[in-house]
């Protein structure tokens, strides 16, 4: 059952990377390059219903944010938008709202990717100092264990655990955005428990084991 | 037994209080409307949303005036450009040969170090390989204006020679910058400094010496040195005496005249202060003089921009999240009690029952000091509000666990096997606290938010599971 768990581990993890470097990720609408339009409604909307009035017209892929100064506006994210689609749309909402926009007034525009890297990269700097002192504790409190041992497992364990979430992710084609940065965050915390966890059932075996020889 | 009780009464209203002010809230009615006089959660950019700044090429002209040979005349009025024959054109701001890509990248990266410069939380860059424009996300506030002016401004700064506009020092030789306030007998007086690289100092003293402020008392003194600089003048009493004559310097950014200045003593510590208008008394000359002192700041202490952008148009967005997010939290949160409760219910019976309200009432005590302690929430600090939810529970299940455990063992308190269990997750979250401090103190608005949120979740697990909790179950 070990042996088998593992193997899934391993070529989930080698599967993943293989996915990373030839497909990439599944970009949210938004992180990738996308077009957009402005929808001025003329009166207060649900996200959700303009959302589910360019789904019919577009497909599942689009993000809906409120604009103006009365959120009465809907910028309408896709991964392409066409005139048809856009008169289709502006039909709709006319439809739902009782409305009377003009297709023509509205512009498609385009919008540049924004670099996923980037959006992490702000914070190597609070991931390699928190690793820093977490490594030096560890190296402190589970020094017994052997100190190379404890921070080689931590690193593996750490290594892993993030490659591995890297790899379900792509392989299940989960949108990746900004929640990448939370994906993150939550794994780091997890593989750091779980190592602790590791590391402090090992000291109390050493604990019993001394206790034992003392008696 | 009667006090045991009667503690036990006490301990559950008080949860049952704050589940009630922190998931409703405590209403009174003002002019016939009720309201919530409970803090409300504040958001940050990722839910709240952005102001999108759009940055495109210039495509404008200027004027150059250019002699015979080619070379760029500073300034020339039409006489003389006529009678030196000189040529005046039109030509594009940015050149077609400087619309690269790696002036596009180098763009990117200069705006991206202006916006560190200023401490911008959370900021979202998109550059069009194509075409260069670029698309800039920035938090909503008192100053995203003003940041948007500094991040599209080209920042080419210059002390050059006030009369043949020969440049002097420029932007090459200047380190960084950094803003000063000092408070005087007449208010606050915000200043700036320039701090020039070792090969600026060195350039800047040479300055600060040919540039030097001529004291009155000297006027009159005779000169050997410098001799072209000086005029000859006659004084009251008819005798020729030489008078040197001051040279000034100008200040220059991006070829609009700052200020003309000399030195009164030769500046040899590489670094020049600037004071921004005068000491302010009230909050908003303050307010103004900083956001002078800022831009000159951040101008300085980055490079100049290799092409000219207009920002013509900047919109705010909400985040695709913001409807209703705080409504979607208190469900997600209730949905996870509900789990928690149903489980501790079904495994541990009437025990399980207390616990399940202990749990409720932590998970009401996070969201009132999230509210309280002003975190700003991000979508990673909602992450990190369920992860403490999570936490917690693991925590009381291995609390009710042990104390099943140890139910025979009669020796065995009740307190001590609550007291093992909190000290078992203890050891097991350091790490994790860790992270939360070094997190907290993160100047990313999704880090810090994260953190924040951590850690005051872990450090309430311990605090409330230690005093309400365990109180609860013995």
């Amino acid at each position: 059952m070990k042996k088998s768990l593992v193997l899934i581990l391993i070529v989930s993890i080698i599967a993943g990377l293989i996915v990373i470097f030839t497909v990439g990720f599944n970009l949210k609408v938004t992180t990738k390059a996308h077009q957009e339009i402005l929808v001025n409604i003329g009166e207060e909307y649900k996200n959700e219903e303009v959302k589910q009035l360019a789904k019919e017209v577009i497909g599942n892929d689009i993000e809906v944010q409120k604009t103006g100064d009365f959120e009465d506006q809907a910028v309408i994210s896709a991964e392409t938008i066409s005139k048809e689609q856009v008169t289709e749309i502006v039909n709709k909402i006319n439809e739902k709202y009782g409305k009377e926009i003009s297709d023509g007034s509205i512009t498609i525009n385009d919008v540049p990717a924004a670099r996923v890297s980037e959006m992490f990269m702000p914070q190597i700097w609070s991931f390699i100092i928190a690793t820093i002192i977490i490594f030096v504790y560890f190296a402190i409190r589970y020094k017994k264990q052997g100190v190379a041992r404890v921070l080689l497992t931590a690193i593996i364990g750490l290594g892993l655990l993030e490659l591995l979430v890297s790899s379900i992710i792509a392989l299940i084609r989960i949108p990746v955005g900004q929640n990448i940065v939370s994906i993150i965050y939550i794994t780091y915390a997890i593989a750091m428990l779980v190592v602790t966890t590791m590391f402090e059932k090992k000291a109390q075996q050493l604990k019993l084991e001394e206790e034992k020889k003392k008696k | 037994m009667k006090k045991n009780k009667l503690k036990l009464i006490t301990l559950i209203l008080l949860v049952i209080l704050i589940i009630m002010v922190g998931f409703f809230g405590v209403y009174s009615r003002e002019k016939g409307i009720a309201k919530n006089n409970v803090k409300d959660y504040e958001y940050a950019t990722n839910i709240n949303g952005a102001r999108i700044a759009k940055f495109e090429l210039s495509t404008s002209t200027k004027e150059t005036i250019k002699d015979a040979d080619g070379k760029v005349i500073e300034d020339a009025t039409e006489e003389e450009i006529a009678e030196k024959g000189y040529t005046k054109q039109e030509e594009p701001v940015n050149k077609d040969e400087n619309k690269t890509h790696e002036n596009y990248e180098l763009t990117k990266q200069i705006i991206k170090s202006r916006l560190d410069k200023m401490g911008v939380k959370s900021y979202v860059l998109r550059l069009d390989e194509e075409t260069g424009n670029l698309i800039v996300e920035l938090p909503e506030n008192d100053n995203t204006d003003s940041i948007i002016n500094i991040i599209s401004t080209v920042g080419k700064f210059e002390i050059v020679d006030a009369d043949t506009n020969e440049v002097l020092l420029n932007n090459d030789d200047i380190s960084t910058s950094n803003i000063y306030r000092n408070t005087t007998a007449y208010g606050t007086e915000m200043s700036f400094s320039i701090e020039f690289t070792s090969e600026g100092a060195k350039k800047l003293e040479e300055v600060s010496k040919n540039y030097a402020t001529i004291k009155e008392d000297n006027k009159s003194e005779e000169t050997s040195e410098n001799s072209e600089e000086a005029t000859v003048s006659e004084n009251n009493e008819g005798t020729a005496t030489e008078e040197k004559k001051e040279k000034k310097v100008s200040l220059k950014l991006d070829d609009t005249e700052l200020m003309s200045t000399s030195f009164d003593d030769p500046v040899t510590t590489g670094k020049m202060y600037l004071t921004v208008g005068q000491a302010a008394t009230t909050s908003e000359d303050l307010e103004s003089n900083y956001t002078q002192a800022q831009r000159m700041s951040t101008l300085l202490s980055t490079k100049p921009m290799p092409l000219t952008y207009n920002s013509d148009s900047s919109t705010f967005v909400e985040g695709a999240l913001k409807e209703n997010i705080t409504n979607k939290i208190l469900i997600g949160v209730a949905i996870v009690i509900t789990i928690a409760v149903v489980i501790l219910l079904a495994k541990y019976k009437v025990k399980g029952l207390f616990a399940g309200i202990c749990f409720a009432g932590l998970s009401a005590l996070l969201l009132l000091t999230v509210r309280y302690w002003n975190v700003e929430l991000s979508k990673e600090g909602i992450v990190a509000i369920f992860a403490v939810l999570v936490l917690n529970f693991i925590l009381v299940y291995k609390m009710l666990n042990g104390l099943r455990k140890e139910e025979d063992n009669k020796k065995v308190e009740t307190k001590h096997v609550i007291n093992m269990a909190i000290k078992d997750f203890t050891l097991k979250v350091i790490p994790l606290f860790i992270f939360a401090v070094v997190f907290a103190f993160g100047t990313w608005e999704a880090a810090s938010s994260f953190g924040m949120v951590m850690f005051w979740g872990l450090t309430l697990i311990e605090l409330y599971n230690l005093f309400i909790t365990k109180n609860i179950l013995k």
